[in-house]
């Protein structure tokens, strides 16, 4: 998959679960960024990630992310 | 011996002159050791033994989990840390709490469970607690391990945040031991950390003192008050918590400040939240973001990475996490009950995200920002009657009393007769304690907010000089006036 389809897949769920009708996302962005992306609503946002692209997290791999683009990479090499 | 102590400031004192004529790096860190050493050892020198015996076993393991190869052996290391913090913590300070509720629930109260009377050391909520975040966050490669066990003991024993935290992060703090012009006297650190002691200082001592006199004895016998009293004093009490606890923090921060050191800040203007899950993002927010990071997240991930509940998980997630911020403050089921408010709130928040969305955009955003607001505020306040009381059947009966004789006791306060005005507005003391208590509670309030929205050194800076000088003297007047009436510190005691 191109980085650029699984970019705007994963801006599709966070349309969803953040409740808002647009949203870009790059790689350094933050949850300080992002209304509404909070504690609350991340563990929704790995949930549906983990169902849209049919892959498993570890505890580590989603804790230890810092921004937007270690979730891509995370999601790319689980599709590797 | 407490951060306002008149024998600690002559010690700081002392203290401070000593930390700045060292010129070695080592040098200053031994000096800090030794100091926050004496500060507890103070207090009992038990409690110096036991915070070192658990800085050398975090320590060690920390070490060890970094050295090790293998991922299994890292694990069970990881899991052996964590273990052993909380079984301290609970030896020390929920034992007798589950012994006492076994025995009653069990065994018709007879004492079958021995009860081990152990006294609570001083910190040691604080320090597990800093211990356990440190572990995670080195298992977790979050952060590097610790070399030294000096620095490693400076970061658990600190004296400014020993007995009442800001709860520090390893990461934040241990780095700052490493850079050796971090510590030296600097003028705008000094200004600004003197500046900030002293406006903790007069809040813990003159605001705080002076709130608690007036609502203190309702707590002492809430069943002599009724209606708008205990109204009264349900609405006083957060304000009464903050400025004694923001008060303690300024203190801390203030005085590490001075030290060259930056501590964690505990408050964000709290009472501007316009929802619950809002306000514990400022309110003794080094506590709830260490429940936020260490409890809830890796509990609603894990929840999440392995089943399908959705917005359930999340609320599972919570109101563990609230249990726990909750019985954090003590053995005692009025805490769990103020964390089980709170967990009902924010989960009534996130199932009910989606509508109040769409009603803050039917509505005028003013009205809806202030609205929200003050619900927010009258929440909280009527959660920490539970946070107030030492007993369950208190809290219940003072719900009781608050919402009986509402009206009667409007009326009786109007009428006056045989000074009724006194007991029900006064809380039988005289009208001088309450006219202090709102004069001195305004001012803090207004200051405060002007601080939250500049900054106290931007603030101060801006004033003509005869204005920052005639406030400097006004406020060192009132705390050395009011110097002789302060009452104990209540996060000292968790």
């Amino acid at each position: 998959m191109e980085r650029k389809e699984l970019v705007s897949r994963v801006e599709e769920i966070y349309k969803e679960i953040l409740e808002v009708d647009a949203i870009t996302l790059s790689d350094e962005m933050t949850a300080n960024d992002v209304e509404g992306w909070d504690s609350l609503t991340h563990s929704l946002l790995i949930n549906q990630v983990q169902k849209e692209f049919e892959v498993k997290f570890k505890l580590r791999e989603v804790i230890s992310l810092k921004n937007v683009g270690e979730l891509f990479n995370l999601i790319e090499s689980k599709l590797a | 011996m407490s951060l306002d102590s008149v024998l600690f400031l002559i010690g700081f004192i002392a203290f401070l002159i000593l930390y700045y004529l060292i010129r070695s790096k080592t040098g200053r860190k031994g000096l800090l050791l030794a100091a926050s050493a004496l500060f507890i050892a103070y207090a009992d020198i038990d409690f110096l033994i036991i915070a070192m015996l658990f800085a050398f076993i975090n320590f060690t393991l920390g070490k060890s989990m970094s050295t090790s190869v293998s991922e299994k052996k890292k694990r069970i290391i990881y899991i052996t840390g964590i273990v052993l913090n909380i079984l301290g913590l609970a030896l020390f300070k929920y034992v007798d709490f589950i012994s006492l509720n076994l025995n009653e629930f069990l065994f018709d109260g007879r004492a079958t469970l021995p009860y081990l009377n152990v006294i609570l050391p001083l910190g040691i909520s604080y320090y597990t607690f800093q211990s356990i975040g440190y572990l995670f966050d080195v298992y977790h490669e979050n952060d590097d391990v610790e070399e030294s066990f000096l620095d490693f003991s400076v970061f658990l024993l600190f004296f400014p945040k020993f007995a009442g935290g800001p709860i520090e992060r390893g990461y934040n703090f241990l780095p700052q031991l490493k850079d050796s012009e971090a510590q030296l006297f600097e003028t705008s650190n000094f200004k600004s950390g003197l500046r900030l002691f002293t406006w903790g200082l007069f809040k813990k001592v003159v605001v705080s003192t002076a709130l608690w006199k007036l609502i203190g004895p309702a707590y002492a016998d809430i069943g002599s008050f009724h209606g708008i009293s205990l109204i009264m004093v349900a609405f006083i009490y957060p304000f009464q918590i903050y400025a004694e606890f923001s008060g303690y923090t300024d203190m801390a921060l203030g005085a590490a400040r001075m030290m060259g050191l930056k501590l964690s800040p505990n408050f964000n203007a709290p009472f501007t939240a316009t929802s619950i899950s809002d306000f514990w993002r400022r309110w003794h927010i080094s506590l709830s973001t260490w429940v936020s990071d260490y409890i809830f997240t890796p509990l609603s991930m894990k929840i999440a990475l392995a089943k399908d509940w959705g917005k359930m998980g999340i609320i599972i997630a919570l109101s563990s996490s609230f249990l726990i911020l909750g019985i954090w403050h003590g053995a005692q089921w009025t805490y769990i009950a103020f964390g089980v408010i709170q967990a009902l709130f924010i989960s009534y928040e996130i199932m009910t995200r989606k509508q109040r969305g769409s009603w803050k955009k039917k509505s005028n955003p003013q009205f809806y920002e202030r609205s929200s607001n003050i619900i927010t505020v009258s929440l909280y306040a009527l959660s920490c009657i539970f946070f107030g009381v030492k007993t369950m059947s208190d809290g219940f009966l003072f719900f009781q009393q608050m919402f009986s004789g509402i009206g009667e006791s409007v009326l009786a306060a109007i009428k006056n007769e045989e000074l009724a005005r006194q007991h029900i507005m006064y809380m039988g003391m005289d009208s001088s304690v309450l006219l202090k208590a709102l004069v001195l509670f305004g001012l803090f309030m207004w200051i405060q907010r002007w601080i939250d929205n500049k900054g106290m050194d931007t603030l101060l800076d801006e004033q003509s000089t005869l204005t920052r000088w005639a406030s400097y003297y006004t406020i060192v007047a009132m705390i050395f006036f009011n110097s002789n009436e302060a009452v104990s510190f209540l996060y000292g005691t968790f």
